[in-house]
């Protein structure tokens, strides 16, 4: 079983546990013997009709429905505790992991995003983070690469100019040019291997 | 003011004393001495749960301040031991006084016989935190703990203790003051359910023994002889406990 899943589980229990407690908790005090004994004692106590008070009768009642006013408050705690605690550990990761994805996406390739959980929350940053890494070590690449090329064509460029002015292009020359030319041509082949492990969606690549 | 029962004062006194550093919690003590004076169940534990929560509270804010409560665990602990509280409670004014006294004798026993056998600190883990997704198999042992205190007034802070620090294997600090916290939390839930039940009388001889002692037996716990203590608390809640439930069951087969 996943983690998250696990966590999801961890929660959701605990929400039964707290509601139907309450839940039965309200149930049994609103059937409260007490109540029912009190307001006999209260009405047998009094010798006429007359005598009795209705708030004395009703005292009980009020008393417990003040209690279960307490005791909604203490579930409401207790509920946004945990929809609190919930928000810290499962939305408060993704939305870090978010924010530092927005940073990756401006261009910021040494964002590293940093997760306490344990869970596949926290895999998922790492995973970003291995991605990150990896296109900062391909846009190096690309660099290196094309400074190797513009090198080389800077090369080719200079023994042409040179042959150019001279108007004499001798065999050893000529090999030269070429050897420059195919090394040239082999980097860019190299380059492009580079991309063969990535998959390209239909219509980017022709 | 009433001074029928001044006599809790010096009892809270020395009990907050000694009780400091033997892993005792003061309810455990004072609610055998309020059974004693013929409280009734619910009056005996809302004055005896107040009266922790005296000493309770000026534990938990120095635990805060060295911050070295895991309020992650914790509040997970308190959502489910809070709705036993109040489940247990409840249990406390409908079911037979002589069967409250029955379960209380037993758990004081077998907490008291756990403590002197089991509890020992060399067992205890490095953990200042635990992923919530590995807490799923323990679920039950805080509801239980919450179910246990709101019954007999004993269990959050010693069933914390073992689930942290025994069973997750927490540092023995962030263990007790976590338990601490929990503990504070649910007392405070049974002491607003039940103030009416609160003998004040009693409370505010108890509340400001335990406040001073509170206050004195941290400075002394390194005079104390903690290891004989604890035995010695021990010992004497074994036999309370073996007491009331004997009693107590007697009375009830007697009718």
């Amino acid at each position: 079983m996943l983690k998250l899943q696990k966590k999801f589980i961890v929660y959701s229990l605990i929400i039964l546990i707290v509601v139907l407690s309450i839940f039965i908790e309200v149930i049994f005090e609103s059937g409260s013997v007490n109540i029912e004994k009190s307001i006999t004692n209260t009405i047998n106590a009094k010798k006429t009709i007359e005598e009795i008070n209705i708030d004395e009768i009703m005292a009980p009642i009020r008393f417990q429905q003040k209690k279960m006013f307490v005791i909604v408050i203490i579930l409401l705690i207790l509920i946004t505790l945990l929809f609190y605690h919930f928000a810290n550990e499962i939305v408060k990761p993704l939305h870090k992991i978010i924010t530092e994805s927005a940073k990756v996406l401006n261009g910021d390739l040494t964002t590293v995003i940093e997760l306490d959980s344990t869970d596949e929350i926290k895999d998922l940053g790492e995973t970003i983070n291995e991605l990150t890494s990896n296109m900062q070590e391909v846009v190096v690449q690309i660099k290196n690469w094309v400074e190797n090329i513009e090198k080389l064509n800077f090369e080719m460029e200079e023994k042409l100019r040179k042959t150019i002015e001279t108007k004499k292009l001798n065999k050893r020359e000529f090999q030269d040019l070429l050897k420059a030319y195919r090394e040239n041509t082999a980097l860019l082949d190299d380059f492009l291997k580079l991309f063969t492990i990535y998959k390209m969606k239909d219509g980017v690549v022709d | 003011m009433d001074f029928t029962y001044w006599y809790i004062f010096p009892i809270a006194f020395f009990t907050a004393i000694f009780a400091t550093g033997s892993g005792f919690g003061g309810s455990a003590v004072f609610v055998p001495v309020f059974y004693f004076l013929g409280l009734s169940p619910i009056e005996a534990l809302s004055t005896g749960l107040v009266t922790e929560l005296t000493g309770m509270s000026s534990a938990t804010f120095r635990y805060i301040r060295q911050k070295v409560v895991d309020y992650h665990m914790g509040i997970l602990i308190i959502l489910l031991s809070v709705p036993a509280v109040i489940i247990g409670r409840h249990l406390v004014l409908v079911l037979n006084p002589l069967i409250v006294k029955i379960i209380f004798g037993v758990v004081v026993l077998v907490f008291a016989i756990y403590t002197l056998l089991f509890n020992r600190s060399g067992t205890w883990g490095n953990r200042k935190n635990f992923p919530t997704d590995e807490f799923l198999p323990y679920l039950w042992v805080p509801y239980f703990g919450g179910l246990s205190i709101g019954l007999t007034s004993i269990g959050t802070c010693e069933t914390t203790n073992i689930l942290l620090g025994q069973i997750l294997k927490y540092n023995v600090n962030y263990a007790v003051a976590t338990s601490v916290f929990v503990n504070g939390v649910s007392d405070l839930v049974f002491s607003i359910l039940s103030i009416e039940s609160i003998r004040w009388d009693i409370a505010i001889f108890s509340m400001s023994g335990v406040l001073l002692g509170g206050q004195i037996g941290p400075l002394l716990n390194k005079y104390l002889p903690q290891k004989a203590l604890k035995y010695i608390f021990g010992i004497a809640l074994t036999l309370v406990g073996l007491r009331m439930l004997i009693l107590s069951y007697l009375k009830l087969k007697g009718g």
